[in-house]
């Protein structure tokens, strides 16, 4: 494999610098797109955030306090199931949440995966009919409608994906306009975990006959719990 | 001639303009090419037509033949470059050739680099000149009928011709102007390609044709001729009653 | 292609004569067109994005090395594992090795176009891994034993009731399962998300390389290409080595047009950055929760790298939007496996030729009539047109030019330097087609031009030409 990176990159490097790149010129990074990004106050990045969502068949359920977005979620998870696929405790971002699920009889699914191949397998299985996946989140986009999740220890990929509905908790302060503030925001959020998604409403596809048919693969439903803190 | 609308009249007014024919208009619609000489003589100028001018080379150029299309775009400067007086061509993809192409294609012969450079600068489309150089829209043209315009790709993409032939269409007095569904779908001619991919070129032709009829127009108007004899040759073998007319010809009728 | 005529112009025809394929890509195409206007439309300041995307790209292809070492070394600090694959035949056995050295018996695939260029899948089944194409658009050409037709939309070209007529007859599915999109879409989710649970590797594309960060962007709608790089422990990504962008910030201007320009939406459903493998933590924060242990990121070159510093590196500018082709009237007419190859439409006219020479490919430049509008959809701005002519320009020089067009524009352009001779061969037309025409038109033509009356009468030449005229009155 050593070999086919040196011959590679020789033959990049003698092409680009032999050779005259069309159009020609010296093609500089251009930086920072000189384009005007209008200051939204928090009122309109929820609004904005909120119909963006709504749009792609988001339901978002905008709570005053952290008590309303408990009773919130665990009315739309005790409707689908005694289980769900969570997030722990801390990184679900709402006081009194996972301990008021507990309460209710629901139980809270890790989302550790074995490493060993059959305990991985054995463990899906037992996944594969969990209902609900519950998240918090790091960042909202408004711009798009977009949730931002980040992975980490105690924060799987698979609560945001396997389950057929997605739960998110999201905070008005985590709201961010467009992406490129957001990673304004977050300087090396490359160093907080291995996978950044941004999910922008539920799963679906169109490549039968372009017809739109949603949760294919990932989560048919999202719904985002949106606290005004 | 009308008052000009737009404000686009050039301070610098021409008075003599020198015609580039085509070789299609030459050879297969003269009358169009007269056409144009009484537009401009109508708008005061003096048109001058430099004999020995054939082709701009274009086909051979689309054709990856590039050693002839320099013999002729080396010829049609030489023709050209014998007076400093602006050039007019009634036709987007000859327009797209001398002003885009022709300069591009010389750029490494040091006896014509710059003189390609020095024509392309100072030739125009028909409706181009018209419109943006002598600020003319109105120029007292009617047609009593259904008409339906059909924008030319080089034309329209080339040169970026769209506000200037729609702005002399709507001019047209008397005339019942039809949208063209898919109008800025390719009509399919493309030079060659309609010999050498002719069933693919069919094709499309056939979805122009059938857009053009859907438009309910008794005529089809373009700037360029190449199309125009690819529609209008496709509405004959159908038997159409459709005409196909360059927009030349109604704005300069009667004479 | 093992099932299409090797002939492009037998591939043509074949496509020309097939109404149902037609109709399907007329009616997919338009409505892709007419979303991308939505999309691109209501993007704020949508020209200056489309030049500052064009920008980025163009910066980074011409700093191609530096970016990719770059690349290499961030992954590799992340503990990923980066192979380089000069050719289609190497990517297939880094692959094959690294299966080998995982023990992996089974894969799930999501969408990769370079993939399907390198003909991974028939490789890895020699090898004795079995791949499961999890697309659903994939799957369906996976059970079909068919190719791609799009580079976005895989089977732009098929019906509803071909597809229930397949998974009838080559999955047992019921009446039930196949009764209408919804349940065709759930019977192959069923079926894949088994797979899912079993794979010992993923294997996806990469939409782009983030040089600074290692990182790899994944864009998906329906959930696949997360479910790929996240249940197995091994995923292998295959990338073509053009794919890179210089930061997480150029990423994102990256993604305010891709969407917008493939399907219209703002962004594809998963964004999915990458960076590295799962993380094992210091005691305190213990290991990331999911993910594939191991990762391993495949550059393929395979002929890119022989198209820098050339007129035809613009064409590695592409982001695979497939806009050029939603829009191309050529493409809309013959569909995607008229041209033969991965990557069909404006930019496979230009990319095929490009990677893997002319002496195969030197039709598809030609099946075009440089109408320009792929050049005005494309969200960088790349200019196909050029790129054709350029290709139409090496493809006479190397001789694959038809002798009759070749001889002809040679003698035509004899004529055509020589106006006095130019004059008498017009007089010599004149004379000739006013014979043969009735009422001023020609309903055969001989040899080549009767491609030209196949289907379109001709007129005859004017009886005197415009300059004969102009001469007359003057004197």
């Amino acid at each position: 494999m050593s070999d086919d990176r040196f011959n590679i990159m020789a033959a990049v490097a003698q092409r680009l610098r032999a050779g005259v790149m069309p159009p020609a010129g010296r093609h500089e990074h251009p930086g920072v797109p000189a384009v005007s990004a209008p200051s939204l106050s928090q009122d309109e990045l929820i609004a904005h955030f909120t119909a963006e969502a709504e749009a792609l068949t988001v339901v978002v359920h905008r709570v005053a306090d952290d008590a309303l977005a408990v009773s919130k979620v665990r009315d739309e998870i005790g409707r689908r199931g005694p289980r769900v696929l969570a997030w722990d405790d801390k990184w679900l971002n709402c006081q009194g949440l996972p301990d008021a699920l507990r309460t209710s009889g629901i139980t809270l699914e890790s989302c550790w995966l074995p490493r060993d191949a059959a305990e991985r397998r054995q463990r899906l299985a037992e996944l594969d009919d969990v209902a609900v996946g519950l998240t918090g989140a790091v960042a909202g986009l408004a711009d798009t409608g977009s949730l931002a999740l980040v992975s980490g220890p105690g924060r799987g990929r698979i609560a945001s994906l396997l389950p057929p509905l997605h739960i998110a908790v999201l905070r008005v302060s985590q709201l961010h306009a467009t992406y490129a503030a957001f990673l304004a925001a977050h300087p090396g959020i490359e160093d907080v975990g291995s996978n950044l998604v941004l999910v922008t409403g539920p799963s679906r596809t169109a490549d039968i006959e372009m017809t739109l048919t949603r949760g294919v693969h990932g989560p048919g439903e999202v719904h985002v719990v949106l606290i005004d803190a | 001639m009308s008052v000009p609308v737009g404000a686009a009249a050039s301070s610098a007014r021409p008075g003599r303009v020198q015609l580039m024919v085509t070789c299609l208009v030459d050879s297969l619609a003269p009358h169009v090419g007269f056409a144009v000489v009484r537009l401009l003589e109508r708008a005061g100028l003096e048109v001058e037509v430099p004999p020995g001018q054939t082709c701009c080379g274009q086909p051979a150029f689309n054709a990856g033949c590039w050693d002839d299309a320099r013999a002729m775009a080396r010829h049609t400067i030489d023709v050209f470059s014998r007076s400093d007086a602006p050039v007019v061509v009634p036709s987007g993809s000859c327009g797209d050739m001398v002003i885009h192409q022709a300069a591009q294609l010389l750029a490494s012969d040091p006896d014509y680099a710059d003189r390609a450079r020095a024509l392309a600068s100072r030739t125009y489309e028909l409706t181009a000149f018209l419109v943006d150089v002598l600020g003319i829209t109105d120029v007292g043209a009617r047609h009593n009928g259904r008409l339906t315009y059909h924008p030319a790709c080089h034309g329209l993409r080339g040169l970026g011709l769209s506000a200037q032939p729609h702005a002399l269409v709507d001019g047209i007095r008397d005339a019942q102007l039809c949208p063209l569904p898919e109008a800025d779908t390719c009509c399919g001619f493309g030079g060659l390609f309609a010999l050498k991919m002719a069933d693919i070129s069919s094709s499309l032709l056939a979805r122009k044709i059938g857009n053009i009829e859907a438009s309910g127009a008794e005529t089809v108007v373009a700037t360029d001729i190449s199309c125009l004899l690819h529609i209008g040759g496709g509405l004959k073998r159908k038997g159409s009653a459709v005409q196909v007319r360059h927009l030349a010809e109604i704005l300069a009728a009667p004479e | 292609m093992t099932t299409a005529p090797a002939n492009f112009y037998k591939r043509v025809d074949r496509a020309l004569k097939d109404p149902a394929m037609r109709a399907a890509m007329m009616r997919a195409t338009t409505r892709l067109v007419s979303s991308r206007a939505v999309g691109i439309g209501g993007l704020p300041q949508a020209d200056q994005i489309r030049d500052h995307a064009r920008a980025i790209r163009a910066h980074t292809i011409t700093r191609l090395d530096y970016y990719l070492a770059q690349f290499e070394e961030a992954v590799r600090t992340r503990g990923g594992h980066v192979h380089w694959a000069a050719t289609a035949s190497d990517a297939v056995s880094i692959v094959a090795d690294i299966a080998r050295h995982y023990g992996a018996k089974m894969a799930v695939k999501s969408k990769s176009m370079v993939s399907e260029e390198i003909e991974l899948n028939a490789a890895l089944a020699a090898a004795g891994v079995e791949v499961l194409e999890t697309d659903l658009g994939e799957f369906v050409v996976q059970i079909d034993g068919d190719h791609p037709s799009h580079i976005v939309a895989p089977i732009i070209h098929k019906s509803r009731r071909d597809i229930a007529r397949l998974f009838q007859e080559k999955l047992q599915a019921s009446d039930a399962d196949v009764a209408d999109v919804p349940q065709m879409t759930a019977f192959a989710r069923r079926l894949l998300r088994e797979g899912f649970l079993k794979a010992d590797m993923g294997i996806s594309g990469g939409n782009f390389g983030v040089a600074e960060t290692g990182s790899l962007c994944i864009c998906t709608n329906e959930g696949n290409g997360r479910l790929t790089t996240t249940l197995p422990r091994v995923h292998v990504a295959l990338m073509g080595i053009e794919r890179i962008v210089p930061t997480l910030a150029d990423l994102g201007i990256m993604l305010q047009v891709l969407g917008r320009s493939a399907t219209g939406q703002k962004l594809t459903v998963y964004s999915n950055i990458i960076t590295g493998p799962r993380r094992q933590g210091a005691e305190t924060e213990g290991d990331e929760s999911d993910g594939p242990d191991h990762l391993h990121i495949v550059l393929v070159d395979n002929g890119r790298s022989r198209l820098l510093g050339t007129d035809l590196a613009e064409v590695l500018y592409c982001i695979r939007c497939g806009a050029c082709l939603n829009t191309c009237p050529v493409y809309q007419e013959v569909g995607g496996h008229a041209y033969g190859s991965v990557y069909p439409g404006p930019v496979g006219a230009v990319l095929t030729p490009g990677l893997h020479g002319l002496a195969k490919w030197h039709d598809l430049p030609h099946a075009s009539s440089l109408c320009g509008a792929c050049r005005e959809i494309c969200p960088v701005r790349i200019d196909i047109p050029r790129m054709l002519l350029t290709l139409r320009d090496q493809a006479t020089e190397r001789g694959y030019s038809p002798a009759w067009i070749t001889s002809g524009l040679w003698f035509f352009r004899q004529l055509a330097v020589r106006p006095a001779l130019f004059r008498r061969a017009q007089a010599l037309a004149s004379f000739a087609t006013r014979r043969i025409a009735k009422n001023g038109w020609i309903e055969r033509m001989p040899g080549h031009f009767g491609r030209w009356t196949r289907t379109r009468d001709f007129p005859a030449f004017a009886p005197a030409t415009f300059m004969t005229q102009w001469e007359r009155r003057r004197r």
